[in-house]
């Protein structure tokens, strides 16, 4: 079994399609991420690519293997918010700009945005992933990014909180509030369980 | 504990990360406190609709290739930040690098250089390459891109200065030469065998006199 630890050494031995192993096994969870980060196919296709580059450059330098994966996210985290900070620049209105700037209360910027997307409706036929994919951009960054690790990741909270350098309790309590802010997010925009196509 | 101590258990065995003791704790407490337990069933009802949001391929080709002609033109790009020694050293790697791409054999040892090549041979022989496959062509470059590598390293520990001189003369016209010389091999290798006798002979006239000098350089030391 050719695990990552292997592939890593192979490259850094100078077997470059060692990496392209690599590149294939991460390249879909990467995007995945990435994609639910940011939010736009085009732009987290571009993010991908960055992301790859610099672990092409910078692998040789990665000292513990079996960090590989927990460092490989750190990268693409870093990538997501870059973008996302060029994006705000670019394109925030007046009042966002002005949420922004209140620092802390996150909150008061959701109930913006929330009353924004109550005012056009949600039609029926949006489908779940850009249903969910709205309602993740409401919720403040630092709790997107983990409800995205742990959800579509499988990561441990333990790893999240290495990836994150941030207290285990801290990351818990961040899972907590995201989730519990996509559910009202959800609930204000009327989407019921028929929406998300349960069977009851 | 009060309700809001639970929330970071609830998280634990929401994803199975529980220890037994601790779910008995939490389980106690849903049971007793009908808040929570709307809360947690809440939280339930949130993940399973986050998971119904499956991943999706990205529908991109990302291939990684070795391309020592394309990492020789980020060392020219880089060349200007660089100490003096490194861009002779450099200049002398590019040459090299050149005569390998003509079919010529470069070796060093204990920093002597030697040159084998059939194409830019002394006398009046035709050049005439024999560059068979694109991957001969690679498998070439791959190796003398170590090569490279190791040259650089060589002018790193030699720090010369007087080596600097003739060498940066031969810089300019090596950057020209490169050019057209990258251009020609990934455009198409069959250019080589028509109509560029005359570049051929440029290079060779160029080459010539400065494999006449490391030699030289080389031999002096
Ligand atoms: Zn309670």
């Amino acid at each position: 079994m050719m695990n990552d630890e292997y592939l890593i050494q192979e490259f850094n031995a100078g077997n470059v399609s060692a990496f392209n192993t690599l590149v294939w096994r991460w390249e879909k969870p990467i995007y995945n991420f990435i994609l639910r980060y940011i939010g736009d196919s085009e732009q987290a296709k571009d993010v991908m690519q960055h992301c790859f580059i610099r672990v092409f450059k910078s692998l040789g330098k990665l000292k513990d293997h079996s960090r590989f994966s927990s460092w490989l996210y750190q990268i693409a985290m870093n990538l997501c918010r870059d973008e996302l900070k060029k994006k705000k620049h670019q394109t925030y209105s007046i009042s966002e700009v002005r949420d922004f700037d209140d620092g802390n209360k996150t909150d008061q910027k959701i109930v913006l945005a929330d009353k924004e997307q109550d005012a056009a409706k949600l039609t029926h036929h949006e489908n779940l992933a850009e249903l969910l994919q709205k309602a993740l951009k409401t919720i403040p960054e630092e709790q997107r990014v983990v409800i995205i690790m742990k959800q579509y990741h499988g990561m441990k909270f333990t790893e999240i909180a290495d990836v994150l350098k941030t207290p285990l309790n801290t990351i818990k309590s961040r899972m907590y509030y995201g989730l519990d802010a996509l559910h009202n997010v959800l609930q204000r925009w009327g989407v019921d369980r028929e929406d998300l196509g349960y069977e009851m | 504990m009060k309700c809001n101590d639970y929330r970071l258990l609830m998280m634990d065995a929401l994803y199975d990360e529980i220890s037994g003791v601790d779910k008995k704790t939490l389980d106690t407490h849903l049971k007793s406190c009908p808040d929570c337990r709307v809360k947690y069933h809440t939280l339930q009802t949130t993940t399973q609709t986050l998971k119904k949001w499956e991943d999706v391929e990205p529908h991109v080709n990302l291939t990684f290739v070795s391309q020592p002609a394309s990492r020789i033109a980020d060392f020219f790009r880089n060349l200007k930040s660089w100490k003096l020694p490194v861009r002779m050293g450099v200049a002398v790697a590019s040459l090299l690098l050149l005569l390998s791409l003509f079919n010529t054999k470069i070796q060093i040892t204990d920093g002597q250089f030697a040159f084998e090549t059939s194409l830019f041979s002394r006398g009046s022989q035709t050049p005439s390459p024999e560059l068979v496959t694109q991957t001969d062509l690679d498998n070439m470059r791959q190796e003398n891109y170590q090569m490279v590598a190791t040259i650089l390293d060589e002018y790193a520990k030699r720090n010369k200065i007087e080596t600097a001189v003739l060498f940066d003369k031969f810089y300019d016209e090596l950057e020209k030469q490169r050019r057209t010389d990258l251009q020609l091999v990934s455009n198409a290798v069959e250019q080589v065998q028509y109509g560029t006798t005359q570049r051929l002979q440029r290079t060779d006239r160029t080459l010539g006199t400065l494999i006449e000098y490391v030699n030289m350089q080389s031999q002096g030391r």
